[in-house]
């Protein structure tokens, strides 16, 4: 199948996985935190005998789902992660258990931005975000670089205007 | 005089005001009709506070009119307005995807209406509004937008000279509502059924004031209890009920014209309301034949129109030619106006596998259903019940799922009891997304998704399509042929 699309070659920076690792380990550690508060207060005050149950139970799923994305999924995401941008088309192909490939003609392209959070300035990547006339795009990861080399490719490319029939 | 500045009609001035009243009615019903002669100090304050006010608003309303004006040229409309921040708004007419001309039953004698532009931009400035103008006004700029999009533009001062009736000549009209489609309509959305709640309110309300079920018990039991009066009653009711459906059907989709030249689609619908809706052909984006149950069984359809701009709030982007055409006729229409759009009847089956696919995915509502039965402590069986109807739903699903690519015409079939259909063309495909889980990958079966330039953006999905057709649309679409065009870099 791989074949099929061989010309989505270029990938996301292998440096992603870092960043995701530590922005899930950040999210499941407020998680973890408002469970741990909420079993205290519950404790403190006496409120409900059920609630600790439930808890426990959402501890364990967010414990199970935090290894699955701290460990396992930035490496799969990375691994996955297509791109392919040429003067016609925006192609992106993303997600292995869930495949899912996107193909944007470049006339119906309105604008492009670079977005950078401060975990993804700190390993010097940012996002790429590709506004169309209906939804919006985002390349994920890719670094600085390429993301300001890529930008303006696209821009370039999307100054060719179609005819409007 | 070329490219004149151009006011509304002063007939704006009163109805704006006639808004300010109908706003403020019940207030000034209140305290200047009612309580008039009241001399109490918080009654002539809110006197005085009203006069004050719609004063300050007149004149307001005044201002705001003097300084509205715009300007039609060969290219663009401009339009100039705002009292304390003046704004100015350039629309290029090439831009403009559709034309909107309302005519209220108020305006129709002053042979004034009002018209909107809307270009497809996401944008709010993006559309005009010229709330009220004179009909030729109306008719020179809808010509001038024609005249500049098809590529001859005429100089504006000719066209106003020429005869209104020598440019609608061309004009050829391909539907009107007849008696029959009135009928038929009504039938069908079920409009006579609405007297009947009406009726039943009032006979509450008339039975709180004075009691008829007392009075009936003792005086006229008998003569209700008689067959003859109950089936001559029961039978006035239904003649009323229908009638009452077939006006208030003629009412809404009565005098619905659709018409077209050789380059534009004009609706025309309304009796009280005129409203006339201006497409450009070639910004048809996509077409949808809706058909629900009901029509289904009668052989009646709707057509909608997709477009880029936006047209009316209750008529979600999409306009619709007459929504109770009969099938063929529907057919017929889509072939006469819009030639490049064509409905293919025999369409691809979903794979087998899709079938299987469906089956497998979790029944979610009949989950839920059965465990809020559970906590509810209600009879399980009716869980099963839910359980038929969802797997019977999704086995029709499957059968009336259909797809096929067409020269440029691609065209998607679905629906369980309605049927819809999806016709677009390559080039007005904006994006094209192709999805596989882990078992449809098994299955070698994916989900396309496509999307529609309009407002907002139209998606359309078709589920358990053969994985090899997915790959080759993805190829039929990278095959567009674009027309390229160089901007001017700006």
């Amino acid at each position: 199948m791989e074949d099929e699309f061989h010309y989505q070659q270029n990938r996301i920076s292998k440096k992603i996985i870092t960043v995701l690792r530590i922005s899930y380990s950040i999210g499941y550690l407020i998680i973890f935190l408002v469970l741990f508060s909420v079993l205290l207060i519950n404790y403190y005050f006496g409120w409900y005998v059920w609630l600790p149950i439930v808890i426990y139970s959402l501890f364990c799923i967010a414990l199970i789902s935090g290894i699955w994305s701290i460990l396992f999924k930035p490496v799969f995401f990375q691994k996955h992660w297509r791109y392919h941008i040429d003067e016609q088309y925006v192609r992106l192909k993303y997600g292995h258990i869930n495949e899912t490939f996107i193909i944007v003609p470049m006339t119906k392209i309105q604008f492009v931005s670079i977005a950078q959070g401060p975990i993804l300035r700190k390993y010097k990547l940012c996002t790429i975000n590709i506004g169309t006339m209906g939804s919006s795009l985002s390349i994920p990861g890719l670094t600085k670089e390429e993301g300001v080399e890529l930008s303006k490719q696209i821009a370039q490319f999307a100054k060719i205007k179609e005819v409007e029939q | 005089m070329r490219h004149r500045k151009q006011r509304l009609h002063p007939l704006y001035i009163f109805l704006e005001f006639a808004t300010t009243l109908r706003n403020f009615s019940v207030a000034i019903i209140y305290f200047i009709v009612l309580k008039f002669n009241v001399d109490s100090g918080f009654y002539i304050f809110m006197r005085y506070f009203l006069y004050i006010y719609l004063i300050l608003n007149f004149i307001y309303i005044i201002i705001r009119w003097l300084t509205t004006s715009y300007i039609l040229n060969e290219d663009y409309i401009q339009m100039n307005f705002g009292i304390i921040s003046r704004q100015r708004r350039n629309i290029p007419l090439i831009q403009i995807q559709n034309i909107q001309q309302q005519t209220t039953a108020v305006l129709r004698p002053f042979n004034v209406t009002s018209v909107i532009l809307e270009t497809g931009s996401v944008n709010k400035n993006a559309s005009i509004k010229l709330n009220v103008i004179s009909k030729q006004q109306a008719d020179l700029i809808t010509n001038t937008i024609g005249r500049s999009q098809s590529g001859t533009p005429i100089e504006i001062n000719k066209l106003e000279r020429m005869d209104n009736e020598n440019l609608q000549t061309k004009r050829t009209v391909h539907f009107t509502t007849t008696k029959k489609d009135i009928i038929k309509a009504s039938f069908t959305s079920l409009q006579f059924l609405v007297l009947i709640p009406i009726l039943v309110s009032m006979y509450f309300r008339v039975n709180e004031l004075y009691n008829i079920e007392a009075q009936v018990d003792h005086w006229i039991a008998n003569l209700l209890m008689s067959w003859i009066f109950i089936i001559i009653s029961a039978s006035l009711l239904v003649i009323v009920s229908i009638i009452f459906g077939i006006v208030m059907t003629y009412f809404k989709y009565g005098k619905f014209i659709v018409s077209s030249d050789s380059k534009h689609i004009f609706i025309q619908k309304g009796v009280f309301n005129e409203k006339v809706f201006t497409i450009k052909k070639h910004h048809v984006q996509a077409i949808k034949i809706e058909q629900s149950l009901i029509k289904r069984l009668l052989g009646i359809a709707e057509v909608k129109l997709v477009t880029a701009g936006e047209i009316d709030k209750e008529e979600n982007t999409f306009s619709s030619l007459y929504p109770y055409l009969p099938i063929q006729k529907a057919y017929l229409l889509i072939q006469e106006l819009t030639p490049n759009f064509t409905v293919v009847h025999t369409m691809e089956r979903l794979p087998k596998t899709a079938l299987w696919m469906n089956l497998l995915r979790i029944p979610w509502f009949g989950i839920i259903f059965t465990i809020l039965l559970f906590i509810l402590n209600i009879d399980l069986w009716w869980s099963a019940v839910i359980f038929i109807l969802a797997y019977g739903g999704r086995f029709l699903q499957y059968l009336n799922t259909g797809y096929i690519i067409n020269g440029e015409i691609l065209q998607f079939k679905s629906g369980t009891f309605s049927k819809n259909v999806f016709i677009t063309r390559r080039e007005k495909i904006i994006e094209v997304r192709l999805k596989r889980s882990w078992l449809q990958k098994q299955f070698k079966i994916a989900t396309l998704k496509t999307v529609n330039r309009s407002k907002p953006v139209h998606h359309e999905m078709i589920e358990d399509i053969p994985w090899k057709f997915g790959e080759s649309f993805i190829k039929w679409f990278e095959k567009r042929p674009v027309k390229i065009v160089k901007s001017n870099s700006k």
